[in-house]
């Protein structure tokens, strides 16, 4: 009891001192930076972050790329190769791919051919890609350099049953994960926002009538919404146009709690004083909600846009995996997920690679919401956290 | 994987040639059929006992002439059998005479054959399953191809109480395989159904199972939705084993609901189903267990089944129109698919390619060394598309003469794993051509709809599989026939006039060999109908599996292997061990 009142103390004391020569952004900053948990997940995630955008120049190859040559498809299934490479000096190097074949169980795989030797080289010319989208290149950070039929390619992560490269794929496929989450979440947002806006500064009937539908809306079956929603999106839109739709989906299935928290605020701030003093002075409606209420709620709206990232990500991923979400050829982790699916059994049991992607939802997911919780701490001033405990 | 093998069933049967002469082995009226013990390669079984096989999905019917999927089909072919079996031979009918002029067949049925409810079955049923239902014109099934020539029925009458006369206003090289294709139906418990115009609706999952009643080795015991349905054995079935023993052995089959494949394979290795058929990328899986009493058999890939890419020739885009109608364009295509890498890919290298039509093995010439060839290579795709005047653009895309990007929707079956890998790959592969191809995965009816749903047809491209049955000639009539019900991809008004000169002598060679009985002169008709349909590629014809099949060779024997997911053949020998 007496360390929490200490510590009270410190961190009001802490802010009178302060105040004067610090923003409040920068206190924010400080808190967040001594949640230590937070802070690497922000650093985890910022890296993932760049790893995706960058995704064209990091990885070796395109994510739809099959390795086939004229017989028939040449690298299908070859496993992880990150523990493959060799080091001759500071040179890494690769073995050539040579094919192995079990007899009994009739299952085709690969080994090291050691007669081979292909070297990793640093920006390489290899396939050509758009970087974010839009600059034409074709130069890999890493790569074998060697032609498509070669045997002397790079799978860092191994491939699948096209021979498609799962690192590569994992990268372009974080594209969609994480560019769905903040499309998704901006949408909702503005939806929430001029929703609860309204609904807390009016009060009364409009304040009732938005609320109960808030209500209804969130107590509809999310998952049940959502797959019937995307059943209904036309069967003929091009996969980028259902990927606009799917991002409208879980905005819209995800607006409401949102509305409900930013009602609330509003609800309290309406009856501030410089509320009042600018109420006094002849403001609009409108000038008061966006100018003068809603700037006050950032705080919170950036911890909840942070915490509603990571179910965005896992709805668009369960969303994919029942097939109802993203589709060929656009990769996302959830279609990766749903390809080891299909035939589980043999996919682990000769191929547990395939398994990786989901490795990379638990990361972002479990980052995110470690983000999430460490930017609440530090936004909220009347907050203790562990990080000022410690 | 589930669905794949549901797209554009045809009927069941066996392609048989209708032979001549008279085939009456079994003399003794009145006896039972014998089943000849070379058929039982684990000898005699015993009686008793319940086999477990689930099934993909509910059935939608119990009616064995409307019902049109295999989760329906694995339960019906039980309860219904045909009076004579595929290769000919008089099982259920004690004699069969094919009349010196071949147009008529005399059958005559045993004395005392019953229904498996204990009534009678005679000359009569035979007549009101024939003339009153599979030729109704109001009654939907897919028999009525295999029974139609020169688009007309035969004549069928009763002789006496057993006997019946099938008479084919022309000689019908179908014949045979049409009578061992259709189940005999008791008039006494449909007939009001088909005086009320009801029988499209009759024996529908809710039946009672003292309402239905079959010639088959099992007949229904109880079915609960989503559960199971549970079958037992017919007391009255009209076949025995050399011993006299009454068959079928088993009491029960048992076929529980379980619509996911990866739960069905789990329920097999756990033992608890004695049958399973596996997909192609379980049999790693299954080969491991052989020590727990698992057999895999991998059997020769098929001649029957045809997995194609087709063209809509009708299309309303004017430039797509002329784009699949020109031979070149489809060669082009044909050149581009990569068959070894589908095969490697989706059906873990267990299948053969395949560049011409399904047929019974007895006709299919499409291993002749001189049969056309369309091995992968991309060089002759892009020369054949130059060819066409199709330009490359300046992002590598090929261009109508309009300007407008060569591009189509290719659509595939929703849940099918392989379907959508196969068209996975075909994209990939036509975009190194500069081909834009667009792969939309559909639901099964939707996909079914836009190929029959209208005239013309809706889609641009499908990958769908056209299950040929037993690959009769005659059923292939409404595939290949410019004026088949399943010539989804068109190119003519529908009555067979304004079609391409090759499409005509493909109509032309099929009626021939459906009027021919010699069966020389069939398999030339059939030898040139091959290859020109080969040459043409009206339809891409990709690849066939290998019949795949695992059972528990300790818990069950004389096991003959499955269709069509989980159709028992020869159910009435499997024993429990």
């Amino acid at each position: 009891m007496a360390t929490s009142t200490a510590n009270v103390q410190t961190a009001s004391t802490e802010k009178t001192a302060t105040l004067g020569s610090r923003s409040q952004a920068a206190l924010i900053w400080q808190r967040f930076k001594r949640n230590k948990a937070g802070f690497i997940a922000s650093i985890i995630l910022g890296i993932l972050a760049l790893m995706v955008i960058f995704a064209g120049l990091l990885t070796p190859y395109n994510a739809s790329s099959f390795h086939a040559d004229a017989n028939s498809i040449n690298f299908d299934y070859v496993p992880p190769m990150i523990t493959w490479i060799h080091f001759d000096g500071v040179q890494p190097y690769v073995h050539g791919l040579k094919r192995t074949y079990n007899p009994f169980t009739g299952v085709k795989g690969f080994e090291e051919n050691t007669e081979e030797r292909f070297d990793i080289q640093f920006f390489v010319e290899g396939e050509p890609y758009l970087l974010f989208g839009l600059i034409p290149s074709s130069i890999h950070l890493f790569g074998t350099g060697q032609p498509e039929g070669s045997t002397g390619q790079l799978f860092l992560l191994g491939t699948d049953r096209f021979g498609r490269d799962l690192f590569s794929r994992i990268l372009y496929g974080g594209q969609m994960a994480l560019g769905v989450a903040p499309l998704v979440v901006i949408f909702s947002f503005i939806i929430g926002i001029f929703l609860g806006g309204i609904s807390g500064f009016y009060g009364n009937k409009v304040d009732t009538f938005i609320q109960r539908t808030v209500e209804v809306a969130m107590s509809l079956p999310r998952l049940a919404l959502l797959l019937a929603l995307s059943a209904m999106l036309p069967p003929e839109w091009p996969a980028t146009a259902r990927f606009w739709g799917i991002v409208v989906i879980l905005a819209i299935v995800g607006w409401a709690p949102l509305a409900r928290v930013i009602r609330g605020q509003v609800l309290a701030l309406r009856e501030e004083e410089f509320v009042q003093a600018s109420r006094a002075l002849g403001a609009s409606d409108m000038r008061l909600i966006f100018k003068h209420i809603l700037p006050n709620t950032f705080g919170y709206l950036i911890v909840s846009a942070t915490l509603a990232a990571p179910s965005v990500i896992l709805l668009e991923s369960v969303l994919s995996f029942f097939g109802f979400g993203l589709q060929e050829p656009l990769v996302s982790w959830g279609l990766l997920m749903k390809d080891l699916t299909e035939n589980f059994q043999f996919q682990i049991q000769f191929h547990p690679w395939l398994i990786l992607p989901g490795f990379f939802i638990f990361i972002s997911v479990f980052t995110f919401n470690y983000l999430g919780d460490a930017l609440r701490d530090a936004v909220d001033p009347f907050t203790i956290s562990k990080g000022e405990n410690s | 994987m589930k669905k794949q093998l549901l797209t554009l069933l045809l009927v069941c049967v066996v392609g048989l040639g209708l032979l001549g002469g008279s085939v009456d082995l079994q003399a003794q009226p009145g006896s039972p059929f014998v089943v000849p013990a070379v058929q039982m390669q684990d000898g005699f079984g015993q009686q008793g006992g319940s086999v477990t096989i689930d099934n993909i999905d509910n059935p939608k019917t119990f009616n064995p002439i409307t019902q049109n999927e295999a989760s329906s089909s694995a339960i019906t072919s039980l309860m219904h059998e045909a009076l004579i079996d595929t290769t000919g031979q008089a099982t259920l009918a004690q004699s069969l005479d094919i009349a010196p002029n071949q147009t008529t067949v005399t059958i005559r049925l045993r004395e005392g054959s019953s229904f498996s409810d204990g009534e009678p079955m005679t000359a009569n049923d035979v007549v009101f399953t024939l003339n009153n239902i599979i030729f109704n014109p109001t009654i939907s099934s897919t028999l009525k191809d295999a029974w139609r020539v020169s688009g007309t029925f035969p004549r069928v009458t009763a002789l006496d109480s057993l006997t019946v006369e099938i008479a084919s206003p022309v000689s019908f090289s179908g014949l045979l395989s049409a009578i061992a294709s259709t189940p005999i139906l008791p008039q006494h418990l449909l007939q009001d159904d088909v005086d009320n115009g009801n029988f499209n609706a009759a024996w529908g999952i809710g039946t009672s199972p003292n309402e239905i009643a079959g010639t088959g080795p099992f007949r229904l015991k109880s079915f609960v939705a989503g559960q199971q349905v549970a079958l037992e054995r017919n007391p009255f079935y009209g076949k025995v084993d050399e011993n006299g023993t009454q068959l079928p052995y088993l009491n029960e089959i048992i076929l529980p609901v379980v619509a996911d494949d990866n739960v069905r394979l789990l329920r097999f290795s756990n033992g608890q189903t004695e049958i399973y058929p596996p997909r192609p990328e379980d049999v790693p899986v299954l080969r491991q267990q052989s020590a727990q009493g698992v057999a895999v058999s991998v059997q020769e890939a098929g001649t029957v089944d045809m997995n194609v890419i087709a063209f809509n020739q009708d299309s309303a885009d004017a430039n797509l129109q002329t784009l699949f109608r020109d031979v070149r364009f489809r060669q082009a295509v044909s050149f581009a698919t990569n068959r070894q890498g589908m095969i490697s890919a989706n059906l873990n290298s267990l299948g053969e390619a395949r560049f011409g039509p399904g047929i019974s093995p007895l006709f299919w010439i499409g291993d002749d060394a001189n049969f056309p060839s369309f091995q992968f290579d991309l060089n002759q795709a892009s020369a054949l598309l130059d060819e066409i005047g199709l330009a490359t653009g300046s992002d590598g895309m090929r261009q109508f003469a309009d300007g407008s990007p060569v591009e189509f929707t290719l659509l595939t079956v929703q849940g099918s794993t392989v379907l959508t890998n196969d068209a996975v790959l075909f994209a990939n592969d036509l975009g190194r051509i500069g081909v834009q191809v667009n792969v939309r995965p559909l639901d099964l009816n939707a996909v079914i709809d836009q190929l029959l749903g209208s005239l013309p047809p809706q889609f641009d491209a499908v990958r769908i599989t056209i299950n040929g049955g037993d690959g009769d000639p005659n059923l292939l009539r409404s595939v290949f026939e410019s004026t088949g019900s399943l010539h989804f991809w068109k190119f003519s008004d529908g009555f067979g006039a304004g079609v391409a000169d090759w499409q005509n002598e493909v109509d032309d060679l099929l009626e021939q060999q459906a009027q021919s009985l010699d069966l020389n002169q069939r398999a030339n008709l059939l030898a040139d109908f091959q290859v020109l349909v080969a040459e043409n590629q009206p339809v891409i014809f990709l690849y066939n599996a290998q019949g795949l099949q695992t059972f528990r060779e300790d818990r069950v024997g004389n096991f003959s292997g499955t269709v069509e997911n989980a159709t028992l053949l020869n159910p009435e020998i499997l024993f429990r061990k």
